[in-house]
């Protein structure tokens, strides 16, 4: 039996060669077309169509085009050219034996098998040269090896252009030409019958079994059984013939060969048949084998544990960190709208150290990336700057995650580093999870640092609570002051009211400089609480941080005469309020400590400083009740009057000699209105001579005379 | 760096491209240890200059010099570090200021298993400068190393060797204790 595209020739033992049309549509159908008698007595026992050149629809015996048939017969090879209904006989060629198999390789070229080997029969030149020999290399080196005279010899063309030589169970290549290649040989479970190529397997018979090898790797693909089969020829299906049927074998659909693959977890062979098959181009062969690699990879994390080289291959895939947070079900992208409700194990600890691992170095990868993403300016390119802080968001929001299950004491360094955690995801975990200092760390990076001292507050309070308090001191410390006065200012009066001392430090312990305006604010506040606070404040201020604006040096000496007013007034007699009493060992009272304390304190800076306004301090004396005697403000009132003093003095002096200053004026005024000069007829001008008569003129200093003129032109 | 291996400051620094190692030998508790001291990256003269040591075989000292380089090291680089040396500059608040990034930034990286007890050293450096330059007082500093977990703190001058073989003995022997805890 010879297969030429949709035409099957059989040739029969008595000599005849019969056709048969083969319709794949609508239905399979195969029809006898017509017999023919061929001009011998003798059985046929091989035959081969070639193709012809003219008949592209492939019509080839009865169209006008026109086909070679060879046919064996004993030991000659005829070859006949078919034209239209016309066979003739074009060529006898002799050959040593009897041919049990023969196969085109071109137009003008076949290879003839014999018992001793494989020949390659040139028609044009009508040569016939061996090219594999069979039994004879493994006779030598085996002995005698029964097998190779019942084993039927094969011969499959490749469309490379190689020839696939069965020798015993397996088979050789060659080159169109006979000349070897380097490829590997081709082993066979047993030596077959039949070799026929159907992209991308090779099929073999042997005995009543067909089996589907891959042609790159040699793997058995599948094993067909069928009864009583004794042929098979390929091209572009593959026919079996049995004494009385003639099968033919259809490929599976070669992507439901992939997904069947797939399905029974065979990535690694689903991944070499896709090698084998052609695609339309080369990017659809990639991205299949980058599927089928995911889907490997899939397959190992889940049901291998193989973690880390499941994720070494998506990294390689360069698939996207969503891929590979995905093979992690409890922390999967929901992307789609779904609500899976069902339970989803927790992943595994070592799994997730994995995970930890790649994220850290995602996080490299897209900051670089973003950076030149930024850098190139292009805003049409793809991925966007913004793709990339999406996934920038995605990989840092999953890492907190990892963290909290794998690692929690890392969560504080990653949201106090620069980062692009989701913020609504990160606080529910982080809140679930009760990392309360973890989450306003997170805040405080999105500089949303009215929720953060909300928060904190909140959470002073409560019965649990444990350093958040100190927290909220430190955070309020660390604020930018000159921006946020006004929110600190808020959150300040409640933790100084809760603990004056340590709230007193989100001031006193702020390092970086702070403008006027704000200080004045912070004083303002602080005052109206209590001017202790104020004054702590100041003393900061002025002491710790060296200020040198005479505004906060006047602040300080009114807070201390406030905290002073009011000591007294706590004190208050019948009369009035009065001085509490001096401190005398340990029975004294508070109030009265901090009144003296004070005192001394005003005396002491009053003293120091050198650049407070003494008049606007003086102008605070009203503020004294009249009940208190001016004696007991002795120290205080002696150095401002003295600096007063010192004040009048000095403007006395200036006065007084500005005094003199103008009696002299008056004086020369004086003496020189009252000098006179007489004009007389005689009177000449003592530069040009000539009388000066009713002319304008000038008298010098000198008593000398003359005209205005003559002064003038000198 | 140098002045730690050689005793020798030199103003000079030297840009360095590839690894550059020095050896330099500690007694720490009878014990000699070998570290080594690598800086595989240019120098930037005046910038900060956090340091790195790993023990594994000898001590490895990395010293890592640019800003934004330090993250994209990647993880390799610090994965088995034993002891991590923070360095500024106490003329430069900036530099003090940095610092709380660079410990976060070096614990997400290294990812050491017990993050809160890993061993860090800070060098408060350049202290050789007259005292009205200097930005970061003393006090301010070791509040931070307070903070985070006592971190022993020195203040050091390289260029005039002040505190600079206490400070590598400390390293030295905190490397060595990370190294054996970890063994265990």
């Amino acid at each position: 039996m010879h297969r030429h595209l949709c035409r099957i020739v059989v040739g029969t033992t008595d000599s005849s060669l019969l056709l048969y049309s083969i319709e794949e549509e609508p239905s399979f159908a195969i029809n006898l077309v017509e017999s023919k008698k061929i001009p011998s007595k003798k059985p046929v026992e091989q035959l081969c169509v070639l193709k012809s050149a003219g008949a592209a629809n492939g019509e080839v015996l009865d169209s006008g085009g026109v086909g070679n048939l060879c046919v064996g017969l004993k030991r000659k090879l005829l070859v006949f050219e078919c034209s239209g209904k016309d066979i003739t006989m074009k060529r006898e060629i002799a050959i040593p034996d009897r041919a049990r198999t023969l196969e085109w390789v071109d137009r003008e070229k076949l290879v003839a098998t014999f018992y001793r080997g494989y020949y390659l029969v040139d028609l044009a030149e009508a040569s016939v040269k061996e090219i594999l020999t069979l039994g004879g290399t493994l006779t030598s080196a085996l002995g005698s090896w029964p097998s190779l005279k019942t084993t039927r010899p094969t011969v499959a063309c490749l469309p490379d252009g190689r020839l696939m030589l069965g020798k015993d169970d397996h088979s050789m290549f060659l080159n169109a030409d006979g000349s070897p290649t380097h490829d590997r040989e081709f082993q066979w479970s047993s030596a077959p019958e039949f070799v026929v190529f159907s992209a991308p397997y090779v099929a073999g018979l042997i005995g009543s079994q067909i089996e589907v090898r891959s042609l790159k790797t040699g793997a058995v693909v599948q094993m067909v059984d069928l009864p009583q089969i004794r042929s098979m020829v390929g091209s572009p299906n593959v026919l079996v013939t049995s004494p009385t049927f003639i099968w033919r074998l259809l490929p599976l659909d070669f992507e439901d060969q992939i997904e069947q693959l797939i399905a029974s977890n065979q990535f690694v062979q689903a991944q070499r048949l896709i090698e084998d098959l052609e695609f339309p181009t080369e990017e659809d062969k990639t991205a299949n084998i980058i599927r089928v690699r995911g889907l490997y990879a899939h397959h190992i994390f889940t049901n291998e544990k193989r973690y880390a080289e499941a994720v070494s291959i998506l990294q390689e895939l360069q698939a996207s960190p969503i891929d590979v947070i995905n093979l992690y079900p409890d922390l999967a992208i929901d992307t789609a709208e779904e609500e899976s409700t069902e339970h989803v194990e927790p992943s595994d600890t070592k799994a997730l150290r994995i995970l930890m691992d790649y994220l850290i170095n995602q996080r490299v990868v897209l900051a670089k990336l973003k950076q030149q993403q930024e850098h190139s300016g292009s805003y049409e390119d793809y991925p966007t700057v913004a793709d990339t802080v999406y996934l920038m968001e995605i990989v840092d929001t999953t890492l907190l995650k990892v963290y909290l299950r794998v690692n929690k004491s890392l969560v504080g360094p990653l949201v106090r580093i620069q980062n692009y955690c989701n913020l609504e995801e990160s606080e529910k975990v982080l809140l679930d999870n009760q990392r309360y200092l973890d989450l306003v760390d997170l805040y405080r990076g999105k500089a949303l640092h009215g929720k953060a001292l909300e928060f904190l507050q909140g959470r002073s309070a409560s019965s649990d609570a444990t350093s958040e308090f100190d927290k909220m001191i430190f955070y309020m410390q660390g604020m930018n002051f000159d921006e946020q006065i006004a929110l600190i200012l808020k959150y300040a009066d409640w933790v100084i009211r809760r603990d004056a001392a340590g709230g007193m430090k989100v001031f006193t312990e702020h390092y970086d400089e702070v403008s006027l305006p704000t200080k004045r604010k912070i004083v303002d506040h602080l005052e109206a609480l209590s001017p202790d606070f104020a004054n702590t404040y100041l003393e900061y201020l002025i002491w710790e941080r060296e200020d040198a604006t005479p505004e906060m040096h006047d602040r300080l000496i009114l807070s201390y005469l406030k905290v002073l007013v009011r000591d007294m007034q706590e004190h208050a007699g019948y009369a009035g309020p009065q001085l509490p009493k001096r401190p005398a060992g340990d029975q004294q009272t508070d109030k009265g400590k901090s009144f003296w304390k004070t005192r001394r304190k005003l005396a002491s800076f009053l003293d120091q400083s050198k650049i407070y306004h003494a008049e606007k301090v003086l102008a605070v004396l009203e503020l004294i009740p009249p009940t208190i005697p001016l004696s007991d403000l002795v120290g205080y009132l002696e150095k401002t009057l003295h600096d007063m003093h010192r004040n009048r003095n000095m403007d006395d002096v200036v006065k007084n000699l500005l005094k003199a200053e103008k009696l002299q004026a008056q004086g020369r005024l004086a003496f020189y209105q009252s000098r006179r000069i007489v004009i007389t007829e005689e009177r000449m001008c003592s530069k040009c001579l000539k009388r000066i008569s009713n002319t304008v003129f000038t008298v010098l200093p000198s008593g000398l005379v003359m005209h205005a003129f003559c002064a003038l032109k000198k | 760096m140098n002045q730690y291996v050689n005793k020798k400051f030199s103003n000079q620094y030297k840009a360095t491209i590839g690894a550059d190692f020095l050896t330099k030998e500690v007694m720490v508790d009878d014990r000699l240890v070998t570290m080594q001291v690598s800086t595989p990256f240019s120098h930037i003269p005046g910038h900060t200059q956090p340091v790195l040591t790993t023990s594994q075989i000898v001590n490895q000292i990395w010293d890592t010099a640019g800003q934004e380089r330090f993250q994209s090291l990647g993880v390799a680089f610090y994965r088995g570090a034993d002891c991590c040396v923070l360095v500024y500059d106490v003329n430069n608040v900036k530099s003090f200021e940095t610092l709380d990034s660079w410990r976060d930034e070096f614990l997400l990286q290294a990812s050491p298993r017990d993050p809160e007890n890993f061993p860090f050293v800070v060098l408060g450096n350049k202290i050789d400068m007259e005292e009205a330059k200097r930005q970061v007082s003393q006090k301010r500093a070791m509040t931070w190393c307070q903070q985070k977990g006592n971190i022993p703190y020195f203040e050091t001058s390289a260029k005039e060797a002040i505190n600079v073989e206490q400070a590598f003995q400390t390293i030295a022997k905190n490397a060595l204790q990370q190294e054996t805890e970890v063994e265990l």
